[in-house]
């Protein structure tokens, strides 16, 4: 058993190179926080809108443990994990030797209100707090802007508000889970403006629909944070099927949190329906295949845990996309990938290590814009 | 060695085939009612796709035995008749019932060859068992049909008794393609084309396998077993891995499963062989097969060979036994269906 500080020297990156984290989950340390971005008339008010009333049990679960962040992870002021830029930089980024970090509040941005007046205050409010509080206090910090994503007119908006306002914003972030498949004409207006500011639109699990579809609701905590990755493989069908990547040739689309075993599957699936199905998708001229590895792109958290390790390299090869993975940590959450104990060079060789942890992420986001 | 066709599908021809098997005022009621106008098995199977048809007038006993029993010893035969999408409660009770009494007068009892599915309506549950236990008189049904897109996972309390009725009369459980649960397919609710409902369809046989997985029903049930039927496989292992994953986590709250959940698949779960999702390398099939077992488990033990008849695929199990030796290959094209279905105790033809 090597130590973590062994396994950093052994398997780790050279640290002149640097890691980048694509997928960090800062969180308000409180709702006074919040409320210190919001309107008035939000203050102490629910902020969740009707949509998300009413199935607390049904969207999270019980959680069989007692948080979901790392247990070290509280700051030493007692407030939430991951609300603290001092805290969080030191822990995270020091700590694992990472250079950069592109922070997406799920906390906020999933589980809040999409639409409606509330929807566009809180994207606002979370936009203003990550210039105000996260970019103003650590210049490795850059964001994904946060839309209301039910809510086309005010996210487009929001997207150019915040373009303007801070070159750290680097993509739009959706949450994985909407209304409608994200292929839908309804969205399209938030992936012109992603284009025409040329800035990939990252997809992240999670989010709120009113159903989780197919059979029901499931059971226990286990299936539900078991399917977090399913929308992700739905909704990567509606981007190829929708024409999207015809209409917009430049468009970059990132799937974060959802892991890659499924990818290659579904690839071979997209393809095989796609010869033998020519009736229903005639507009479709390339290869599903094709059209993923040309406009997709994935972050790891939380990898794969295959049966043998060398089965990880294979996926890699099946997925044929060494391009376009990128590491990301999902900090602070508790099942968090510590980049010196997962990608490993005796997994997946020196090269991908390097592509996966650092130089992917440098060629899709544009850390040096001003 | 005998070969099993494992999926092969017959099809009502019009509702009126089934009046002479339904009760009371029912056949008059149908005779002057829209409902079946509309019916979801249409929506599952639709027409106009060279894949998919399943167009009952056109598939007949002979055109089975020309294409597909000619070359194989015995077939396992699904009706998909969507009476899981009959609301009404006594009228889904007719239906199941007469679709299973067509299917044994028909099929069953016109070509032994042939083993039946049980149609049920799992939503009622009290008249799904029931239909069970009068079907499975018929010694030539041996399994029962779920549709995977159902009202609740099957794990679900509710179904349990369908569980138990399974496992005591030593019926087999299909999960199977289509369903009319009355939910949207996925969490981003309806998808725009039939293209994209074909190709998320794995995404709801995945939570099914979990639900039974971790629901008790296999520990308390052991003899349980489950056919996985047109959902290819290829994604088997890598939702196996994550399930895995996210058992460890939470070990507190499913203390009853014991073991993690890819050995409970392995033992309780076969998949079908057709349709098959499958790279175009043969190395990279070979690697998607090996990675379907385990150490303990061989991949050529879960597999059923199926040709998911009168549904038409480019390719069929030929790559898949590319990479397989003859005695690996008998296993799949035949004898595993042999002993999960019990099939040689029900025809002595088959005895090996």
């Amino acid at each position: 058993m090597t130590t973590i500080a062994e396994a950093r020297t052994t398997e780790g990156h050279p640290p002149t190179l640097g890691i980048i984290d694509c997928d960090v989950h800062n969180s308000f340390e409180s709702r006074e926080e919040i409320d210190r971005y919001l309107p008035e008339r939000w203050h102490g008010r629910p902020l969740v809108g009707g949509g998300g009333s009413g199935f607390a049990g049904l969207l999270g679960g019980i959680g069989p443990r007692t948080t979901n962040n790392r247990l070290d992870s509280t700051p030493p002021s007692g407030q939430r994990p991951a609300s603290d830029v001092a805290f969080l930089c030191e822990q995270l980024l020091d700590g694992h030797g990472i250079v950069k970090a592109i922070l997406h509040p799920i906390n906020e941005v999933l589980r809040f209100s999409q639409s409606g007046e509330l929807g566009r205050a809180l994207a606002r409010a979370v936009n203003d707090w990550q210039m105000q509080k996260w970019f103003a206090g650590d210049e490795r910090l850059y964001a994904g802007i946060t839309v209301p994503v039910e809510d086309t007119v005010g996210s487009v908006a929001e997207i150019e508000r915040c373009w303007n306002a801070h070159p750290h914003f680097l993509n739009v972030t959706l949450p994985a889970i909407t209304r409608e498949p994200i292929g839908s004409a309804k969205y399209w207006p938030i992936f012109e403006t992603a284009v025409d500011l040329e800035m990939p639109v990252v997809i992240h699990a999670g989010g709120w629909s009113g159903s989780l579809g197919g059979p029901g609701f499931p059971i226990y905590w286990t299936q539900i944070h078991c399917y977090h990755y399913m929308s992700h493989p739905v909704q990567l069908t509606s981007l190829v099927y929708s024409g999207l990547f015809d209409r917009f040739p430049t468009l970059q689309v990132v799937l974060e949190e959802g892991g890659l075993a499924w990818v290659p599957m579904l690839m071979w699936r997209l393809d095989r329906a796609w010869e033998e199905m020519r009736e229903d998708a005639p507009h479709l001229e390339r290869r599903p295949s094709e059209i993923i590895r040309s406009h997709l792109w994935f972050s790891t958290q939380p990898i794969d845990q295959p049966d043998k390790p060398q089965y990880l390299g294979r996926l890699l090869d099946q997925m044929d996309m060494d391009d376009r993975i990128m590491y990301s940590s999902d900090y602070p959450h508790w099942d968090f990938d510590d980049p010196a104990r997962v990608l490993l060079k005796s997994e997946i060789g020196a090269e991908r290590r390097a592509k996966i942890l650092h130089r992917n992420a440098l060629a899709l986001f544009d850390f040096d814009r001003r | 060695v005998p070969v099993v066709d494992a999926d092969v599908h017959c099809a009502v021809p019009s509702v009126e085939t089934l009046y002479p098997y339904l009760t009371g005022h029912w056949p008059e009621f149908l005779r002057t009612s829209e409902i079946w106008k509309h019916h979801g098995g249409t929506n599952v199977y639709p027409e106009w796709s060279g894949m998919l048809a399943t167009e009952g007038k056109a598939i007949t006993l002979e055109r089975l035995q020309t294409d597909v029993l000619g070359g194989v010893d015995a077939a396992i035969l699904h009706c998909h008749y969507g009476v899981d999408s009959v609301q009404h409660p006594y009228l889904s009770n007719e239906l199941q019932r007469a679709v299973n009494m067509w299917v044994r007068d028909e099929w069953l009892e016109r070509d032994d060859r042939l083993f039946g599915t049980i149609a049920i309506n799992p939503n009622y549950v009290d008249d799904a068992v029931a239909e069970i236990e009068r079907a499975a008189e018929h010694d030539r049904f041996v399994q029962i049909a779920l549709p995977v897109r159902s009202r609740e996972e099957y794990g679900h309390p509710r179904y349990w008794p369908i569980w138990e009725t399974a496992a005591k009369r030593g019926l087999v459980v299909a999960l199977t393609y289509g369903g009319s649960g009355g939910q949207p397919p996925t969490a981003v609710n309806w998808m725009s084309s039939t293209y994209e409902d074909y190709v998320i369809a794995t995404l709801n046989f995945a939570p099914q396998i979990m639900s039974v997985t971790v629901s008790g029903i296999l520990a308390k049930w052991p003899a349980l077993r489950i056919a996985v039927v047109e959902s290819g496989w290829s994604w088997v292992p890598g939702f196996a891995w994550r399930m895995d994953a996210e058992w460890k986590a939470s070990l507190r709250e499913i203390p009853w499963v014991k073991e993690p959940p890819s050995a409970y698949v392995r033992r309780h779960f076969r998949f079908t062989t057709q349709p098959a999702d499958l790279p175009d390398d043969p190395e990279q099939v070979a690697d998607a097969l090996e990675q379907l077992g385990n150490d303990e488990v061989a991949p050529h033990e879960l597999l059923l060979y199926s040709s998911d008849w009168p549904h038409r695929y480019e390719h069929g199990v030929e790559r898949v036994v590319a990479s397989l030796t003859p005695a690996q290959a008998d296993r799949v094209m035949g004898a595993n269906a042999l002993d999960w279905y019990g099939l040689g105790t029900r025809m002595q033809s088959l005895v090996i």
